[in-house]
């Protein structure tokens, strides 16, 4: 149980920077990027649609990224919605690197 | 779009309690999930796809920072006065809230409502306050309710207070109204309790001799008390 809850913990602590950092290499929809994390991590990162959109939200509301349709070419009448980073989000996405890079360090110091 | 998809998001949104543009938000990003997997040819059914509606509304506002616990909602402002939160909802089973205005299965609050509630002006299913309303209604001061209990003025269906009690069965130290009435001074329709026939007036017919005694008896009433007795009389009966 502890160790669940160590595996969340340090989990939603990098979620947001990974999300944006994602983001930052390409326009993304919401399955696509869950499909990436889980790709890109050997399923480490697994995220269910309720942990993911709260983050988007959160991160769109700081004007972190921003959101756009873009029309499906296929029988889909729905078009599909976009996330790309603001340049705000490019330079928070540095700035967020740099802090978790810091923490990595010390932590790797004492542990 | 399939309309079971739409069945599934709705059920979703059921049960998150937030506002409705993050509902909206929520509901075209769910719909779109749905519509994506279908776009890469799998049969999709939600239930398989997402899971419990219940389990995904509960990780949506966990994850929005809300506690949605046995279907309950809790709620706490950022903003608070000497440590209370200016306004809780707490409605989980069981839960009780706190707050300047507490809402809550169970609460307690400057404004309290709530099942069990009790404030300065409470107002529940049995509710406890200087101005208490509720199925079952105790106030210092005044109290409304089914049974209402309080010092000054009590109007119910079974009203008791020590100055005016109005109601079905009014019972009262000073001054009670009613059907079934029992106190110094009575105006009554139905019946009496007690042997103080000379302060009791049949309502309507003697509402004027009520009045003349009540002037005797209680020339300063105040001016609430004063004003309802009067709005009774002049409307009710």
């Amino acid at each position: 149980m502890i160790i669940i809850d160590i595996n969340r913990q340090l989990k939603k602590g990098v979620l947001e920077i990974i999300v944006l950092k994602i983001i930052n290499e390409s326009d993304v929809y919401g399955y696509e990027l869950i499909k990436s994390m889980e790709n890109a991590s050997d399923g480490y990162f697994s995220l269910k649609e309720g942990s993911l959109y709260p983050i988007l939200y959160r991160l769109e509301d700081k004007g972190l990224i921003e959101s756009y349709k873009n029309n499906f070419e296929g029988e889909r009448k729905v078009p599909r919605k976009y996330y790309r980073i603001t340049e705000n989000g490019k330079e928070a996405l540095n700035e967020m690197l740099k802090a978790y890079e810091e923490l990595n360090k010390h932590v790797h110091m004492i542990i | 779009m399939k309309r079971e998809y739409k069945v599934y998001v709705n059920k979703v949104l059921s049960y998150i309690p937030t506002n409705h543009k993050t509902k909206k938000k929520i509901k075209s990003d769910l719909l779109e999930t749905l519509m994506t997997r279908e776009d890469e040819g799998m049969d999709v059914d939600p239930y398989e796809v997402l899971g419990d509606p219940r389990e995904v509304a509960k990780e949506f506002s966990e994850n929005l920072g809300m506690s949605m616990l046995n279907g309950g909602f809790e709620y706490k402002s950022k903003v608070s006065l000497i440590g209370v939160p200016l306004l809780h909802i707490n409605l989980g089973r069981n839960a009780t809230a706190k707050g300047i205005v507490a809402i809550g299965s169970k609460s307690v609050g400057i404004i309290s409502i709530g099942g069990i509630s009790l404030g300065v002006v409470s107002l529940g299913g049995i509710g406890f306050g200087v101005l208490a309303f509720g199925g079952i209604a105790a106030g210092l001061f005044s109290a409304l309710g089914g049974v209402a209990v309080a010092y000054e003025l009590a109007i119910g269906g079974v009203a008791t207070a020590k100055s005016l009690a109005v109601g079905g069965v009014a019972v009262a130290k000073d001054i009670a109204i009613g059907g079934s009435v029992s106190a110094s001074l009575m105006g009554y329709t139905q019946s009496i309790n007690g042997e103080n026939i000379m302060q009791a007036f049949r309502l309507p017919s003697e509402k004027a001799q009520f009045m003349t005694e009540y002037y005797v008896q209680f020339p300063d009433f105040g001016a609430l008390k004063d004003t309802i007795i009067k709005a009774i009389l002049n409307n009710g009966y």
